[in-house]
């Protein structure tokens, strides 16, 4: 008999993609911010850390991965394929400067998830071709989690990249639950939010109010 | 875990003090003259880019039996077949990249006795130890640690100790009577003219290279 396992993962790729951030805030460690939107059922949490090495890296990572354990809530690295073999997270996701998604792939095998940055529906395009399992556009609205050189990409792009992809799409960038609800009626399959719950007074709640537009 | 290496002049690369030339020719022309060991660490580089520069030294390396080190990113390591990953104190462990693949050997910069014994107990093949003496490029980080701290670190470690920072042919042979097995270095191959010249100095210096 054989399984088709693709529902499972556009299952999980589904609803809120947490960014931890513990750049602009440190009343909660990433460890903390993740098992928060695990309670509130994020399906997925990104760690991303350019400012520590590899040590301090694979020790968060592990200590997230321990939390998400058997939960149903992926961990997806940023930029490193190293530090989730090393920390079992479950994927990594890769901008367009990062390693190549060919490369990643092979690394970490078709088990795990790897997701590509694009700002174009062409760059949109080749992360998918190239194998990626989902792509994250952005960003689309403006964003004080990261400056950017060039302008929102808005929500018509986004529609069009949603239509042009059969892999989920992430929609990154400036969101927030006022303006989701467009977000996700673009197409988006999933809203990757950063600083909307991290700087939230209570995180968790936040996360549960976004995971209820779903 | 062994008491020797089977080089004694590491080459760490810095593709800016290459240019004009591209540093894979630079590259290519150490190792055609005898260079066994290099070290790409251009750490401004993104994933993509240094998996890029990676294969074209993973190539030359390879054309000339030379071993290829990547500074810190075992993901490059591996997706180009090299011969080790170079860690800093804060990248990953040397345990933890042999536990990703035990084939892969592992340098190891230190600035302590302290985390040289880290180091040794992890699993790191060899340290690279300095700035032994003063150097431009390592100015910032504070005075050269000097001889006497060479011999100590390297006295005490049960792996080979590179010294590196500053380090002339002449000042070599001072670390090698310290305890250091060989020396690693920038500018003396990436900025010079005439590389075959400074390679064989080298190779004069340290008997093999």
């Amino acid at each position: 008999m054989e399984i088709d396992f693709g529902f499972i993962m556009s299952n999980r790729l589904s609803g809120v993609y947490l960014i931890t951030d513990t750049s602009r805030q440190q009343r909660f460690s990433h460890r903390e911010l993740a098992e928060q939107a695990q309670r509130a059922g994020v399906p997925v949490v990104q760690y991303r850390n350019k400012e520590t090495g590899g040590r301090r890296a694979l020790a968060d990572i592990r200590g997230i991965a321990d939390s998400l354990a058997g939960t149903g809530t992926s961990l997806i690295v940023n930029d490193r394929a190293d530090y989730v073999l090393a920390g079992k997270a479950d994927g990594v996701h890769l901008g367009q400067d990062d390693l190549p998604i060919k490369t990643a792939r092979s690394l970490l095998g078709e088990a795990r998830i790897i997701g590509g940055s694009s700002s174009t529906v062409e760059e949109a395009r080749l992360v998918e071709q190239q194998g990626a399992d989902y792509v994250a556009l952005g960003h689309i609205f403006e964003s004080q989690t990261k400056k950017k050189d060039y302008p929102p990409r808005g929500l018509e792009m986004l529609r069009e990249v949603c239509s042009a992809l059969s892999i989920p799409v992430v929609a990154i960038g400036g969101i927030t639950l006022d303006n989701a609800p467009e977000v996700i009626g673009a197409g988006a399959d999933m809203i990757a939010v950063s600083s909307a719950i991290c700087m939230a007074r209570d995180p968790y709640q936040k996360a549960r109010a976004f995971m209820g537009l779903f | 875990m062994s008491n020797s290496l089977d080089f004694r002049y590491y080459l760490i690369t810095d593709r800016r003090q290459c240019r004009p030339r591209p540093l894979p020719d630079v590259v290519a022309a150490a190792c055609r003259q005898g260079i066994k060991a290099v070290q790409l660490r251009e750490k401004d580089l993104g994933g993509r880019a240094l998996f890029a520069m990676a294969e074209q030294l993973r190539e030359v390396t390879a054309r000339w039996n030379a071993k290829l080190f990547i500074n810190d990113r075992v993901d490059v390591a591996l997706g180009v077949g090299a011969d080790g990953v170079h860690c800093r104190e804060t990248s990953m462990s040397s345990r933890d990249v042999k536990q990703l693949e035990p084939s892969l050997s592992v340098g190891v910069s230190v600035h302590s006795l302290q985390s040289a014994r880290r180091a040794e107990r992890e699993g790191a093949d060899f340290l690279l130890f300095g700035p032994v003496f003063y150097t431009a490029s390592k100015a910032k980080y504070g005075a050269p640690q000097g001889l006497a701290a060479l011999k100590d670190i390297a006295g005490a470690a049960g792996i080979p100790t590179l010294a590196v920072g500053g380090i002339t042919p002449k000042r070599a042979v001072e670390c090698r009577t310290a305890g250091a097995w060989g020396v690693g270095g920038i500018s003396s191959v990436m900025a010079t003219d005439s590389i075959p010249h400074a390679v064989d100095q080298w190779k004069l210096t340290l008997d093999s290279l």
